[in-house]
């Protein structure tokens, strides 16, 4: 099979991935250097987007598709009829160069899919990265899927030669992986992730426990293990799953394993679907404020409970989760901008981090107004409803919860979500 | 008197305005390339006067702002940028940049934003060409030398930011030779310095590069067509850049076909069984056989057990919910034969990440105090009274949190197979969960430390301090009267392990 049909067959079954991410972890610079190629610059960038909105950061591609797993949700489970292909090491590296060399992108995301067993499978992944950056000088990204199962040497190697290692819980519950992947299990999948940062940080602990010249002249020459941290990434709307489950794993997630990111990835009709699952356009809304509400988790100030109240069992569809907590609080409003702290002005539906950020800064010098706001390019149209300024004053009215359900439900702007971040 | 000036970019910008400052020219009087400062919006009065040299003092963050706002293509940018200088400089206004409020400030945001924005698009977009390289394909390469690729790349710019993003692709492209060409400015690396030309048009730049076919057959494959979403996709990547992006010729192509291939998607589901049923040897299992769902299977499955057998069968114990978020189970570790048992409350973060017991902060002090009283953590048995961590999240870490009654209750099925099939001479209870797990009942460290009058045992037991009890103590005081006590209760274990 000639390269380009190959490429054709293995970009597409790595696009499910929602993983895009080029940031995070160190600097690096190809300046002064005498052969290599590449730079990190700590922010990723997307050099592309496809027309799905979906940026194209990386040479996201599997190493083969063929696969001994069975899950249900994916193209390259066995029991597909999908075309199947496989890279060799040499093909992926020259690739990932002159792809790189054009400015086509930051690096390379190498995943694939399971053959003969896990650890022959997760060798050929670091023998690619290895090269890469030991035969070929490579200083761009390499993120590298990670196999539960796989020995904990390779996952070691792994995280020597990759910036990001992922693991992919898939779905939020043990029940759902029994149904749906039967190879996949949660706790070796956490127990995975528990590994890799405990790797992580032992590789940060040795870099800061350096005090001689020598020590840290000695660590300056180790490579750190994988600086740019882990993700995971979980199918939403394949299984039964509510958004509390999922976010509830989110959030042990993020507390367990130090996870930069997770990733919310609608399940999405795929070729050769399987029928165990639902034949539907994929949840996008869904997915969108699974993501709004995984940021106010995370930047925001926000507990589990506050965005998903255990007796609801789903986000809200209709408005965003921050507009959807402050309707069922309605007595924490109005906030005064010129007085409120940054934590309770952060509530403020349509304030993002930015814009609190500048009110704070800008209220040192004098009292705000309407008009300030504007200026600051606050979205005072949401907001208005919820702040008092020096000339503005809602009514009780204002905050009256069916009244701004319905206003708040017309056409709602995205909330901003910098999907580099992490 | 109006005094009209003329600037091309910021070097040239700097010294003019400095100038201009110098001799007390205000704002109002000053027309920029043809354009008008305005008057100041605050309708700031300021008196007419020279000022000397050394009072031209800005903050140094608003030159290194004002460098990047410079390259904003607007005609006024030059007078906007006069009018916060003489604001800063001779007015005097502390602290103008933090107020995002003010009309002079919130348009130099703005336009700082573009031009970040468009420095930004800019490492994003530029694609570059292969050219074959003249200089060192057609001379004899010296012995061992590389030879150099060569690049180029055509680029449009709204923004003027050819020097601003210069220096992020000598860093990337250090080993390369390349060049960007753009309209206005066009920038040259050879491996030793950036050159900086006038602009040139699009004719200068060469016609193919067949490595473009890869790139836009990765681009078509990468997009599910069961997302089309072009309106976020023009958010980030405008149709002014499609131009000079290869992949962008086939944006329209892959649109218009989604919904055919994603309908069809939809409508075709398929499963061959045959396949399903045959699980292929190197395949892991992936299902949770549950060993024990309450403590009186743990009694029940555990009975008749060696250590290691218990260990294995404990991995999976869901007799209690703690099971559902920690990763692992924590069970004891030491020599079977071991004549101490040192039990604990619950394994902590580090503990449930590495799946031992005592391998965190509170393990550390163990460690120290071991070796100061002469006991071996090789010779001994560590152990928990509850095998799972307990925590609640705060700010995205993990706080212990005390088990319960119950959950003591729970895990202590385990607790007690393990002391039985050790059978140690001597248990260390460190704390009060460890005591009550192990005396069955509640007890107080305060004050039942020491040796445990507690006869009809087939061991001795002394009650101490959690290590983690001491490393919370608040002053140096205490801690240290706490750590004395812990030091002479591990001394007394000391003694009877070794004279039993």
């Amino acid at each position: 099979m000639d390269l380009g049909k190959k490429l054709e067959i293995l970009a597409d079954a790595a696009k499910y991935d929602a993983s895009c991410a080029s940031s995070g972890g160190q600097k690096r610079s190809s300046r002064g250097k005498g052969s290599g190629v590449g730079s990190t610059t700590g922010s990723g960038i997307c050099h592309s987007y496809a027309p799905d909105g979906r940026c194209i950061s990386l040479l996201k591609i599997l190493f083969t598709n063929a696969c001994i797993f069975d899950c249900s949700y994916c193209v390259n489970r066995r029991s597909s009829d999908t075309p199947r292909a496989s890279f060799t090491v040499e093909e992926v590296v020259s690739l990932t160069l002159d792809f790189y060399k054009r400015n086509y992108i930051e690096g390379l995301f190498l995943s694939s899919g399971i053959i003969r067993d896990a650890d022959f499978t997760m060798e050929r992944l670091v023998r690619v990265a290895r090269t890469l950056r030991q035969a070929h000088g490579f200083r761009g990204y390499i993120h590298l899927k990670t196999i539960p199962e796989a020995s904990p040497g390779l996952i070691e190697e792994a995280g020597l030669w990759a910036d990001r290692l992922s693991v992919n819980v898939e779905l939020p519950t043990q029940q759902g992986l029994e149904k749906l992947a039967p190879e996949k299990n949660l706790r070796r999948i956490q127990g995975s992730m528990a590994n890799i940062r405990g790797k992580r940080e032992e590789s940060v602990d040795r870099r800061r426990s350096a005090n001689t010249e020598r020590q840290r002249n000695a660590v300056a020459k180790e490579r750190s293990f994988a600086p740019a941290g882990q993700s995971t990434q979980m199918i939403v709307g394949a299984d039964g799953a509510n958004d509390r489950a999922i976010l509830a794993r989110a959030d042990l997630l993020y507390s367990s394993y130090k996870l930069r990111r997770v990733y919310y990835s609608a399940y999405s009709p795929i070729p050769h679907a399987s029928v165990f699952l639902p034949a539907k356009q994929p949840p996008l809304v869904r997915e969108n404020r699974l993501y709004q509400a995984d940021w106010l988790l995370r930047f925001y100030g926000f507990e589990l409970d506050e965005i998903v109240p255990t007796s609801l069992a789903d986000l809200d569809l209709q408005i965003d989760p921050k507009a959807a907590w402050a309707l069922r609080n309605p007595e924490f409003f109005p906030l005064d901008v010129n007085a409120a702290s940054r934590e309770a002005l952060l509530r403020v539906p349509g304030f993002g981090v930015r814009t609190v950020d500048r009110i704070l800064e800008a209220r040192r010098f004098g009292k705000l107004s309407v008009l300030d706001l504007r200026r600051m390019r606050a979205p005072v149209g949401r907001a208005l409803d919820f702040v008092m300024t020096v000339d503005h004053h809602p009514s009780m009215k204002a905050l009256d919860p069916s009244r701004l359900r319905s206003k708040l439900t017309g056409p709602a702007e995205q909330m901003e979500l910098d999907l580099l971040r992490g | 008197m109006l005094r009209e000036v003329s600037v091309s970019c910021f070097e040239e910008w700097r010294p003019i305005a400095r100038g201009l400052i110098q001799e007390g020219i205000d704002p109002a009087s000053v027309i920029w390339n043809g354009e008008n400062a305005g008057s100041l919006e605050l309708g700031l009065v300021v008196e007419r006067r020279a000022v000397s040299l050394s009072t031209v003092s800005v903050p140094k963050a608003f030159l290194l702002r004002a460098e990047w706002v410079a390259c904003h293509a607007a005609a006024d940018t030059w007078s906007l940028l006069y009018r916060l200088l003489w604001r800063l400089a001779v007015g005097k206004e502390a602290g103008l940049l933090s107020r995002a409020n003010d009309v002079d400030v919130s348009e130099f945001l703005l336009r700082e934003k573009a031009v970040r924005r468009e420095r930004h698009k800019m490492t994003a977009f530029v694609r570059f060409r292969k050219v074959g390289n003249p200089e060192t394909e057609d001379t004899d390469k010296e012995e061992g030398s590389v030879a150099r690729e060569s690049y180029v790349a055509w680029y449009e710019p709204v923004h003027d930011v050819v020097r601003l993003a210069a220096g992020f692709f000598r860093d990337r492209f250090a080993t390369m030779n390349w060049s960007i060409l753009t309209p206005r400015t066009c920038v040259h690396w050879d491996g030793r310095s950036l050159r900086f030309t006038e602009g040139v048009s699009r004719e200068a730049f060469p016609g193919e590069d067949e490595l473009e076919v890869y790139w836009k057959k990765y681009y078509a494959s990468t997009f599910n067509p069961a997302r089309l979403n072009m309106a976020m996709m023009e958010r980030e990547m405008p149709r002014r850049y499609w131009k000079n992006l290869p992949e962008a010729e086939l944006i329209s192509e892959l649109a218009n076909g989604s919904y055919g291939r994603s309908k069809g998607m939809v409508e075709h589901t398929e499963d061959s069984p045959s396949r399903r049923l045959r699980k292929p040897k190197g395949a892991p299992d992936g299902a949770e056989r549950a060993t024990c769902r309450s403590p009186e299977e743990v009694r029940m499955r555990a009975d008749g057990l060696q250590i290691d057998a218990l260990r294995s069968l404990a991995e999976r114990c869901q007799a209690c919910h703690l099971c559902e978020r920690a990763t692992q189970t924590v069970f004891g570790e030491g020599p079977s034969g071991a004549r101490v048992v040192f039990v604990g409350e619950q394994p902590g973060d580090r503990e449930d990440l590495e799946g031992r017991p005592f391998v965190g902060p509170a393990g550390q002090l163990l460690d120290s105090v071991f070796s100061e009283v002469g006991l071996q953590r090789s010779r001994v048995y560590l152990t928990n009274a509850v095998k799972h961590f307990k925590w609640i999240g705060a700010k995205q870490r993990r706080l212990h949190q005390n088990p319960s009654a119950g959950e003591i209750e729970a895990c202590r099925p385990w607790l007690l197979a393990e002391l039985d099939r050790i059978s140690p001479a001597l248990v260390v209870c460190l704390g009060a969960t460890a005591g009550r797990a192990v005396l069955g009942r509640p007890v107080s460290v305060m004050s039942d430390r020491g040796l445990i009058d507690d006869p009809g045992r087939p061991f001795q037991i002394v009650l101490t301090y959690h290590p983690s009890y001491l490393l919370r103590l608040g002053t140096r005081a205490e801690r240290e009267a706490a750590e004395a006590n812990f030091v002479e209760d591990l001394a007394l274990v000391r003694q009877i392990e070794s004279h039993g």
